[in-house]
């Protein structure tokens, strides 16, 4: 199967989540720009698009319903709320096949949390892509004294931070004939990474890798260091001070770090008071940039500061 | 001979009326029991295993009591259609499709409203609809059992004597 080929059915399985009625109009793309997809959006009121590299396909047809969107969250949850629940707090469903349903629309809270939704206006389903090859050029880079230095990646909301992480983590844990591969403990929180099923990755993340899915970060960083002996601890999207300081401590126990976080650039990303101390922790900082629909991936080695 | 050959049949026709009149009436406290026992389970796995609803009602399918199984094998059956229709058709196409229940209309829309509930809420909300199902459900279970201790003489008694009587009439 080429890349290609695996492509369209990463997008052939996104478009199951789908109501009956709109999988027909998402299955009419062309493949060039299936095998581009990098999401699927609804918009209540607005015929249903696809997002490629250089902006949003509107597919046309029919406008997007509120009981369109109802469905998908049942699809997407196997008509189990209950089993999404604090996933579905935090906005997302995260799905088989490593696919994200990220809603918006109207939210309920108490006590100053989101407790869920009334009614949703907009979903967005990201299709996980595997990019092999993507990382070939900053690999190397990343390794000091044979060993991997840790590395943070920024780049801004969809530019391919995830894509570029898994591909790493698949090359660091897979065994080559210049080192050997490196035992990997990778912290899936949202299922995305690694899309497990019945204990088997559906996506490859390399021989070596151990997944913990559906853990918070900062909890499931410590469960590998006690659990599972890493020699890399990998993770998706910092975003909170217990993700930090799991990560200060898993730094400070001689694990190497592997690990993203939302940012328009590094400047933009130690501008934030959250991000103080990145500087101290990581050895290497690569950014991604989307221009054009090209990805242009940057490293920045010797301290992310 | 053949009087009494006719006389036998007759009763034991009627005797067997009467009979099925009251497996019927025990039956349908089994139901009843089996219906609150199932709810039971379900409620345990939904609240504290958060256990996916493909998942509860499969397992349901296979180690509910025995008399109310078909419920959740069609409801299971069904959930290939998600998508195509809503988990509250598809439940609802299950309470209506278990004929063997023999529920009562007022019975089977308890049941169906259930599926309004089902997977769409939060633990909470789930529970709280299950267990209010459930205490229906046992206020009907108490009326049954009422009618079973009621009834099943009067259907065996009836079932007996009517076939007497028409043996009577007819010889």
């Amino acid at each position: 199967m080429t890349a290609g080929d695996s492509m369209v059915e990463r997008f052939d399985g996104a478009v199951l989540l789908l109501p009956y009625k709109l999988r027909e109009r998402a299955r009419s793309v062309v493949r060039s720009d299936r095998v581009r997809a990098e999401e699927i959006r609804l918009r209540v009121g607005r015929p249903m698009s696809v997002l490629l590299p250089e902006g949003e396909l509107t597919l046309g047809g029919e406008a997007v319903t509120a009981r369109d969107l109802e469905l998908l969250v049942e699809i997407a949850t196997g008509a189990s709320v209950h089993s999404s629940g604090q996933w579905l707090k935090d906005g997302f469903i995260p799905c088989r096949g490593g696919c994200r349903v990220g809603l918006c629309g109207s939210v309920y809270s108490s006590g100053g949390e989101v407790t869920g939704f009334n009614s949703f206006s907009s979903a967005s389903i990201r299709i996980a892509r595997e990019h092999r090859g993507i990382a070939d050029a900053i690999l190397p880079g990343l390794f000091r004294d044979g060993a991997l230095a840790s590395t943070l990646i920024v780049a801004p909301p969809g530019a391919g931070k995830t894509t570029l992480l898994r591909e790493l983590v698949r090359r660091i844990a897979s065994p080559s004939q210049s080192r050997p591969g490196l035992r990997v403990g990778l912290c899936d929180e949202r299922g995305e990474l690694a899309a497990m099923r019945g204990g088997v990755a559906g996506l490859d993340v390399g021989e070596l890798t151990d997944v913990l899915d559906g853990c918070p970060k900062a909890q499931g960083a410590l469960m590998l260091l006690r659990t599972m002996n890493p020699q890399v601890i990998a993770m998706d999207e910092i975003t909170s001070p217990e993700d930090m300081a799991a990560i200060n401590f898993a730094r400070n126990c001689g694990v190497s770090l592997l690990a993203t976080a939302h940012a328009g650039g590094l400047s933009d990303l130690l501008s934030r008071p959250l991000y103080r101390d990145v500087a101290g922790v990581f050895d290497n900082c690569v950014t991604v940039e989307n221009r054009n629909g090209r990805r242009i991936i940057n490293l920045q080695k010797g301290g992310a500061a | 001979m053949i009087r009494l050959l006719g006389a036998a049949l007759v009763i034991g026709a009627t005797g067997t009326m009467g009979a099925l009149g009251v497996l019927s009436l025990r039956r349908r406290v089994r139901v009843l029991e089996g219906l609150i026992v199932s709810l039971q389970l379900m409620e345990s796995e939904i609240c504290s295993r958060m256990t996916p609803m493909r998942e509860v009602l499969d397992m349901l399918s296979g180690s509910a009591p025995a008399c109310v199984r078909g419920l959740f094998r069609r409801a299971t059956e069904g959930m290939s259609a998600l998508g195509r229709c809503s988990f509250y058709t598809i439940w609802k196409n299950a309470v209506a499709g278990s004929y063997e229940l023999r529920l009562r209309p007022q019975e089977a829309e308890l049941l169906t409203e259930l599926g309004l509930c089902l997977g769409r809420y939060d633990v909470r909300e789930q529970a709280e609809a299950i267990g209010r199902l459930r205490r229906r459900l046992e206020l009907i279970l108490r009326r049954a059992e009422a009618e079973r201790d009621r009834d099943s003489r009067l259907h065996a008694f009836f079932g007996i004597a009517s076939g007497i009587f028409a043996v009577i009439i007819l010889l």
